[in-house]
């Protein structure tokens, strides 16, 4: 009977430990949720906020700590001590919150699924919102429509250098009426867009294009801002890769690079482009059609093709690492590189390739003209029609608390501090009135000593604003984005930024417009997916022939639009119905 | 009626006494049993509790309502796949590099084990096995970064000796034509040594007065090896030709997702590589459960077949 006893007894601890590890993560997730509810329903009406970009006179926290998801691949540089550093000392003395910061180094649709999905959630996350068909933007959705985010409609308002958020100009009438403020949301509003610019001179120049190491063009001849076209650049890149050139150490070159994963390869084959800030295209008869369904797609692709068919473009491009690609540029190894051109610049900051040879200096190549023989320019629309976005999970602490912080940061006080730290330390104020690092700073950053980066960063300088600003208006305030920007700005990317410059296209882009098709959600699963494009695309550029990569890119056409039993047409004869309903419509 | 009673009696009292001694012995051996408590912990917790996810393939999942409360939604998830475009293409690419894999990488250590066996320096013969068994822990992430800088276009040491003997350079990571030997060669160098640990301790009971009399009969080494030695072993072999046919739609998906590139993406897209792409990546958790699901069942019914096999050619069978 004892013995009976004792082996009910083990299975019973058996089972009962196995229910209470399971009851565990329900139990946590059940927590989660009711704090998530409490914050729903507290007030934060007791913060007053003063107007405009100044301090804001917030209420003071009883030091309150939150964290932030920086779900961007590729992590999140911070101080290594992020309670205690200067920045975060002085934020904390105003308003008494203090965030801490976490990066990723996956995809991010991926963490975002796997945050709601398992219900290990921060405070706030900082995560892509480029709307319509982004991978990211339908995890959010997805998430706010099943009750994972705080509504934060009635809370904006009260926090005055957040409540322009959704002002049209900040944000484009499109981006409001069909992402952030999509109709499924019923009324709510769960995403704070960041990174929208204050005004035009704030909106960010990538300085997207091709490369080239500056001796090739000297050696061969060729003066590369007169390469317009894709049979010059062609020419231009032939002659190059049969000249015989090395990299700093000797070896043999590779003609054509891109950084991670193939970025940005498109930019060899800007030439087949048109002004446009959608992917369709509008014909002759005056309908649109999708680019990626046009014989120009097919072309396009078909020249990278060749580029690698003929030995130009690098084959392990498409499956590099980024740290692969620095050294490829940092080495002088790739004689042409394509992405944005700080990239370029920074892999060769990190062999120091200027100092010992500054006859390499990577030199712009055009800019390449559109199709239509336009230069070509960086198209954004009137509103950041996309952004990256803060969103405030269930699992927030302290909503008000939250908010309080961001408003804060967003004041040109807290700006300040963030971006210059405390005056008299590191920077001074000029006899403008505006925040400049101090001249011992500055010439270390003139010197190309990367380690003065470091040391700001420790004091907790740098690396708040990119992932909180709501509207960017740094060039206003400072006549600066960067700190030190003014005084150390790298004069061959200035000069390409005004070569190839912003320009804001006016009207109601038609993507947007047909997002309300009655299947969009089943056309994105499969027509707007990424990986299986770029599984065909590159499949095509290592084809043995030309006529076999035309088929594959042609195969990927068919699968496009006999998917779903030919939804894709459905879609795009909704498009042309709706772009009639309205006069501004652009593609 | 009293026949009937008398036959439960004796049955029941036949199970009550079997029971009572499975007890008794279950108590002298107590320690033993302690021991294995963690590893029947382990195995509840991590493998068996989170089984329940499984039926997430049947589901339409809501993050807020979590598995067990999300809606059902039949097969749709199944047939989703199985009318996918790239169902059969995924399929007979998992079955081709698991079939390659069963008819090189399974018989490597065999062949390894067995050589090593021959040698008769010992010192030399462990200095090879250790050295065999290194590559094991080392991860493919790392492996395949070496196999990348190797054989790279550009500066990679094979392509450099090929250029200085006037030959063309070859991307052989990139090209289709040398996917399948890469990804033998690699599991081959990574795996084989390791693999046989598990042949030598067979080997070791094989009784040396089988090889005296083999020997006495006049079988030469070679002889001995098919007469004597692999017959003695061929039960370790059967085993682990079941968990391998068990494992074959497994294929080895972060050697697979490593090499995948541009050029072999068509015959190296497999099962496990598939789901990351189509559901994992995209947040279609139902849909990455359904192909699992679909994969773990016909690995039973193929491990299955495998035994019935093994039992009847090899007279080796795990159930």
């Amino acid at each position: 009977m004892y013995k009976l006893k004792w082996t009910g007894r083990a299975m019973a601890l058996g089972l009962a430990t196995t229910l209470m590890l399971a009851g565990c993560s329900s139990g946590s997730s059940a927590a989660t949720s009711t704090a998530g509810d409490n914050q729903t329903t507290a007030a934060a009406g007791e913060a007053s906020t003063i107007d405009g970009s100044t301090a804001t006179d917030t209420q003071k926290y009883d030091d309150v700590k939150l964290k932030m998801l920086i779900c961007w691949n590729g992590g999140f540089k911070t101080a290594s001590d992020q309670y205690n550093n200067e920045v975060a000392q002085a934020i904390r003395d105003k308003i008494g919150v203090t965030v801490e910061y976490e990066g990723i180094m996956m995809s991010e649709t991926e963490k975002l699924n796997l945050v709601f999905a398992s219900g290990d959630m921060p405070d706030m996350i900082n995560a892509p919102y480029w709307g319509g068909d982004g991978g990211e933007t339908a995890v959010i959705k997805k998430a706010a429509r099943e009750g994972q985010l705080l509504d934060i409609k009635d809370e904006l308002p009260k926090y005055a250098n957040l409540s322009d958020a959704y002002d049209v100009g900040i944000v484009s009438q499109a981006f409001l009426e069909n992402d952030l403020d999509d109709p499924t949301f019923g009324g709510a509003r769960y995403i704070l867009p960041q990174e929208t610019p204050g005004d035009v001179a704030d909106i960010t120049n990538w300085a997207y294009g091709v490369f080239v190491r500056g001796d090739v063009a000297d050696t061969l001849g060729i003066d590369p801002t007169t390469i317009k076209t894709t049979d010059q650049l062609l020419d231009f890149m032939t002659k190059a890769r049969d000249y015989g050139f090395k990299d700093v150490n000797g070896n043999d070159i590779i003609t054509a690079t891109t950084f991670h994963e193939g970025w940005d390869y498109g930019q060899y084959a800007m030439n087949f482009n048109s002004k446009q800030a959608t992917s369709f295209v509008k014909q002759d008869d005056g309908t649109y059609t999708y680019n990626t369904l046009t014989d120009n797609w097919i072309d396009s692709n078909l020249f990278i093709w060749k580029l690698v068919n003929e030995g130009i473009l690098d084959k392990e491009c498409f499956k590099q690492s980024d740290d692969l690609a620095n050294q490829k540029v940092g080495n002088g190894t790739a004689l042409f590189a394509a992405a944005q051109y700080s990239t370029v610049i920074n892999a060769t900051k990190l062999t120091g390739l200027y100092d010992s040879n500054p006859e390499m200096r990577y030199v712009p190549v055009g800019p390449l003209n559109y199709a239509d023989g336009e230069a070509s320019v960086q198209v954004e629309l009137k509103g950041r029609n996309g952004s990256p976005a803060i969103i405030f999970p269930t699992s927030n602490q302290n909503l008000e608390a939250s908010l309080a912080y961001l408003d804060y940061v967003n004041s040109e006080e807290g700006a300040r501090l963030c971006q210059y730290g405390i005056e008299g330390d590191t920077y001074e104020m000029n006899s403008e009135g505006q925040p400049r690092l101090l001249q011992s700073i500055l010439e270390r950053k003139q010197n190309g000593d990367t380690t003065v980066d470091d040391e700001l960063r420790e004091k907790g300088i740098g690396y708040i604003l990119g992932r909180t600003l709501q509207a960017d208006k740094r060039m206003t305030w400072w006549g600066e984005r960067g700190a030190g920007d003014a005084d150390v700005a790298i004069t061959e990317l200035v000069a390409y930024q005004e070569a190839r410059p912003v320009e804001q296209l006016a009207g109601y882009p038609i993507d947007k417009l047909a997002q309300s098709f009655e299947d969009y959600d089943t056309l994105k699963t499969y027509a707007f997916d990424d990986t299986t494009k770029n599984d065909y695309t590159q499949r095509a550029f290592f084809a043995d022939t030309e006529d076999e990569a035309r088929s594959i890119l042609e195969d990927y056409q068919d699968y496009l639009t006999s998917q779903e039993g030919g939804l894709f047409q459905k879609y795009l004869d909704y498009a042309n119905e709706v772009a009639k309903t309205r006069d501004d419509v652009i593609n | 009626m009293l026949g009937t009673a008398l036959t439960t009696q004796t049955t029941g009292s036949f199970f009550g006494k079997k029971r009572a001694d499975l007890k008794k012995r279950i108590w002298q051996h107590r320690w033993l049993y302690l021991f294995i408590l963690p590893c029947v912990i382990w195995l509840l917790v991590f493998c068996y509790y989170p089984m329940y996810g499984a039926t997430l393939a049947f589901k339409d999942y809501s993050y807020k309502l979590g598995i067990l409360n999300s809606p059902w939604a039949g097969l749709k998830h199944f047939r989703a796949f199985i009318y996918s475009p790239d169902f059969w293409r995924v399929i007979k690419n998992t079955l081709v590099i698991s079939g390659l894999k069963l008819l090189f990488s399974f018989p490597a250590p065999i062949l390894l084990a067995l050589l090593l066996n021959e040698v008769q320096a010992v010192r030399f013969k462990r200095v090879v096995q250790t050295f065999s068994y290194l590559p094991n822990f080392v991860s493919w992430v790392v492996v395949v970064s070496l196999m990348n800088v190797i054989f790279s276009p550009y500066g990679g040491v094979i392509n450099d000796l090929r250029k200085n003997a006037g030959l063309e350079t070859i991307f052989f990571m990139g090209s289709r034509e040398y996917f399948y030997p890469m990804v033998i060669l690699s599991d081959i160098w990574k795996n084989a040594g390791w693999g046989t640990i598990i042949y030598l301790s067979a080997l070791t009971s094989v009784s040396p007065e089988l090889y005296e009399a083999a020997a006495i009969d006049g079988a030469g080494r070679l002889k001995s090896t098919f007469y004597v030695t692999l017959p003695c072993i061929k039960g370790t072999i059967g085993i682990m030709f079941i968990n391998a046919v068990g494992g074959l739609l497994n294929a080895g998906f972060d050697q697979i997702l490593l090499l995948q590139q541009p050029d072999n993406q068509l015959i190296s897209d497999i099962l496990d590589t598939f789901v990351l792409k189509t559901g994992l990546s995209q947040g279609r958790f139902e849909y990455a459960t359904a192909i699992g699901l679909f994969k773990s069942v016909l690995s039973l019914v193929l491990m299955t077949l495998a035994n019935e096999v093994s039992k009847r050619t090899m007279e080796v069978s795990i159930f």
